[in-house]
């Protein structure tokens, strides 16, 4: 850490930096965990930062399924090689994390932090952001995707499945203390724990926006309650067992109008959507930093129990770093006032998933390419607009398929893994409302009848070589 | 167990002065793309490729590299703004000119000691992309000339003295690589990049030889669908349909940031949708009393060149059928919708209750747009890089 507070660094600088040193080998898989996603940004920020040099990285973006319904309503879908999955949690929750897993060959990079795929995200707001390429990190990541498809609480289309077990074969998954993930029970339980820090702790710092309601601030402040706890909120919340302090965004320093080219300064922030929590201790304090705010949805349930899918990061830092910090935190907090009203990034996150269709994919059967959508459980029928025609299907186990004849929309994508579209449109009609469902070119085929996993893998990996001139040209091709 | 440091997220400094309101550049970027890859509207200048080689070739690996190259680019400003003290506007895209001139007219022509600091944005982080993409520079972030950006480099030390050059004064050998870099070589075969570019010199020169390329002058000759199999004319003729609906969903949006209210534009519009208005000229449009027929005409024509069919942006042509479909109000909301999720918390209006009126949030450095612009599709770019290459005569 520097002497005068945390770094300031561009978000996609450790995903670009992992591309460039690991890209050339395969297999290679990018996985984005958000809540929230701007299809925009996704296209022109991110996806060419994967598909440079001929290095294309199969790439997964897992949202929480009312955001992507909500983003996509415009019609606007991303350009390129990605899979969109919508996430829906079973008891009213919503899927929160913010965490990059990106794979080549053996080599594992885990990115976590406080920022969506937005706007905001990449530097609007006022976010933290980590990577790490240790083992055990790595090993907890991959943990945590695995439980994504095998928690109760938590609904995935079997596409999203089926990619996730692809990007994750031959990785070694192991639950760590470092990171928190609510799939494996509360915050509070967690800390109960050892290693946590805050059993040693003399005082507790929370940065968070401000979305706990009144009645709510007693059951988050409880299990830092022994401690002196310091909030650094953004919004008029307080209590009598906590001091708090207020967000007070920096004033910009006056343009100097250089109209030669962009000039590059750092931009202000304006919103808070930072979430940590420092426990300081005497000789060294612990930085629990990611995605759950100080609300009970986030800390204290579970996705089972009406909570969010959440995941925190720990770190440990020296004395002197927790100082630094502390007074780069005075800086940023310096209202003595609260704010009249809340001045949050965004809404409080709740959960907003309509329609019974999680996604769609495309798939080659022997009579050509159809449209298949996966539906949720005691569904009979489904009613979709397709290039503005309604079309009735029915559904059996969960599934209801539709031959693509026409339509411009399903004939682009049909093009296939050879297509420059991997994700595409359609919408689902309920009663008055069109619903948009995403339909995927999907990254990783359903094995035919007989074929075994393994099989379609190393098909497709033969494939991955086949594509990248730097691979043909002497590159490994290496998995483990 | 490694130690891990988590940092602020800074914004990508480049996003900072994008006044897109409404994410419509993107597709427009996309069609430039293909019309002409690896260029970009700050891509001006043809000798900044030689002399942007030289400086890389002549610094040797450290760690103020960099620093280094931006002094040699800053000498080359205060060059310029010196040798054309008398006619300003005779050397054009010089990174940093308006700094090196207003220093040399404070200092009465005393060097700088630390020519650069004389300003920040640099010409390699302008051309670094064009220049890995013709293979003058090699791939990896640090930059590197290859053995055909080192022939580049030697011919344009041989007709300079070190940085303190004309980029107008490019010499015929210099020109003679560039032309071969970047594809326009006739003799020589090409892969993708190069070809598109080739082609689309092809096309400019056969149509619209001697004139300057402008989005005005060029893209209105492409207003009728060419027949199959012509790539060029048919992007081109792409760009023009998503000209005439961008222009139009700019200038309604435009006309909401003056007026900060949605009520009487719904009521010009449904007056102008009861006439048939013609659209007008394509170019910059500023507001006046004529602004909803001019938004009516453009998107009208726009939907009539079908534009689903050339594979435009879904989301922006559902868009502007609505105001045909819908009532104006509804697609005055949808504009202001879709300006909220493309800017997210940079969004500069909101709307504000159910009254129809709008409110102003946070304001990018830059100034807001008072004028719907046309999009460049970098043909101005591509017009003085041929000039410079003596493609244009």
């Amino acid at each position: 850490m520097r002497t005068d507070g945390l770094a300031w660094r561009r978000w996609i600088e450790p995903i670009d930096a992992f591309v460039r040193d690991h890209g050339r080998l395969t297999p290679r898989w990018a996985v984005f965990c958000t809540y929230d996603f701007e299809p925009e940004r996704v296209e022109t920020d991110i996806l060419p930062c994967l598909q440079r040099r001929g290095r294309q990285f199969r790439t997964l973006l897992l949202a929480d399924a009312g955001r992507v319904q909500e983003r996509l309503s415009l019609g606007l879908a991303p350009s390129g090689r990605l899979n969109i999955h919508p996430v829906r949690l079973v008891k009213g929750g919503v899927f929160h994390p913010k965490l990059v897993f990106l794979r080549a060959g053996h080599h594992v990079r885990v990115c976590v932090g406080s920022s969506n795929l937005t706007s905001g995200g990449l530097g609007a707001n006022l976010e933290l952001w980590a990577h790490s390429d240790d083992p055990e990190v790595c090993r907890a990541a991959a943990f945590f995707l695995t439980q994504l498809s095998d928690h109760e609480g938590v609904v995935l289309d079997p596409p999203a499945e089926r990619a996730l077990a692809r990007a994750l074969m031959g990785i070694e998954r192991r639950p760590s203390r470092r990171l928190w993930t609510s799939l494996g029970g509360s915050f509070p339980t967690h800390l109960r724990g050892p290693d946590s820090g805050l059993a040693s702790a003399r005082a507790v710092h929370i940065v968070s926006p401000a979305y706990v309601s009144r009645g709510g601030i007693g059951a988050v402040l409880e299990p830092f309650r022994s401690r002196g706890v310091t909030v650094y909120t953004d919004g008029p919340l307080s209590h009598a067992e906590a001091r708090f302090k207020y967000f007070e965004p920096p004033v910009a320093a006056d343009d100097e109008d250089d109209n030669d080219a962009a000039a590059p300064e750092r931009r202000t922030p304006a919103a808070l959507h930072t979430k940590a929590y420092l426990f300081e201790g005497r000789r060294e304090s612990t930085l629990w930093f990611g995605s759950a705010n100080w609300t009970v949805q986030a800390l204290l349930r579970t996705p089972n129990a009406g909570g969010n899918v959440e995941v925190l990061l720990k770190t440990r830092l020296g004395a002197d770093e927790a100082t630094v910090l502390l007074g780069e935190l005075s800086g940023l907090f310096g209202a003595s006032k609260a704010p009249s009203v809340s001045r949050t990034a965004e809404p409080e996150p709740q959960a907003a998933n309509r329609g019974a269709i999680l996604s769609g994919e495309l798939r080659w059967f022997s009579g050509g390419p159809c449209l298949l959508l996966h539906v949720l459980p005691h569904t009979k029928s489904v009613k979709v607009e397709i290039d503005g025609k309604p079309i009735c299907l029915r559904v059996s186990r969960q599934r209801a398929v539709l031959p693509i004849k026409s339509g411009r929309i399903l004939t682009r994508l049909a093009e296939g893994r050879n297509g420059e579209d991997w994700a595409g449109l359609i919408f689902e009609i309920v009663g008055a409302d069109r619903i948009p469902v995403i339909v995927n070119v999907p990254m990783v085929r359903e094995p035919e009848d007989g074929a075994a996993d393994l099989e379609t893998a190393a098909e497709d990996l033969i494939d991955e070589f086949l594509r990248c001139p730097q691979s043909r040209s002497g590159g490994m091709l290496c998995s483990r | 167990m490694e130690a891990i440091v988590p940092c602020w997220v800074e914004a990508d400094p480049a996003r900072e002065i994008a006044l897109d309101a409404l994410g419509l550049a993107t597709q427009a970027d996309r069609i430039a793309d293909q019309l002409l890859p690896g260029l970009s509207v700050l891509t001006r200048r043809a000798r900044y490729l030689s002399f942007l080689s030289w400086a890389v070739s002549r610094v040797p690996r450290s760690s103020d590299r960099m620093k280094r190259i931006h002094r040699y680019e800053a000498e080359l400003a205060l060059h310029e703004a010196q040798f054309h003290e008398d006619a300003e506007n005779r050397c054009r895209g010089v990174v940093g000119i308006r700094r090196a001139r207003s220093y040399i007219r404070d200092k009465r022509h005393a060097s700088p000691a630390r020519p650069e600091e004389l300003f920040k944005s640099t010409a390699l982080g302008a051309y670094q992309s064009l220049l890995r993409t013709i293979g003058l520079l090699s791939p990896g972030s640090i930059p590197a000339v290859t053995p055909q950006g080192e022939l580049v480099a030697a011919a344009f030390g041989r007709s300079a003295r070190g940085p303190r050059a004309c980029l107008s004064q490019i010499s015929d050998e210099e020109r003679r690589l560039l032309r071969r870099a970047l594809g326009f070589d006739r003799r020589l075969a090409g892969s993708t990049g190069p070809t598109r570019r080739r082609d689309t010199y092809a096309e400019m020169l056969r149509r619209f030889r001697g004139r300057e390329l402008t989005p005005e002058v060029v893209l209105p000759r492409y207003a009728t669908r060419p027949g199959p199999g012509s790539r060029v004319p048919f992007l081109l003729h792409s760009a023009y349909v998503w000209e005439l609906l961008s222009l139009g969903l700019n200038l309604a949006f435009v006309c909401l940031l003056e007026e900060l209210a949605m009520r009487p534009m719904a009521n010009r519009l449904a007056t102008a949708l009861r006439s048939r208005p013609t659209p007008p000229p394509l170019g910059l449009l500023a507001v006046d009393g004529h602004s909803a027929r001019h938004v009516v005409a453009l998107v009208r024509r726009g939907l009539a060149l079908r534009p689903r069919d050339l594979g435009l942006e879904e989301g922006a042509v559902a868009l502007a059928e609505s105001l045909f479909e819908k009532r104006p109000m509804e697609f005055l909301e949808g504009l202001v919708r879709r300006h909220e999720s493309v800017k997210g918390p940079e969004a500069w209006i909101c709307r504000q209750g159910a009254s129809g009126r709008l409110r102003r949030l946070a304001v990018p450095k830059k100034e807001l747009p008072t004028k719907a612009p046309l999009h460049a599709y970098r043909l101005q770019a591509f017009w003085e890089l041929a000039q410079d290459l003596g493609l244009w005569r």
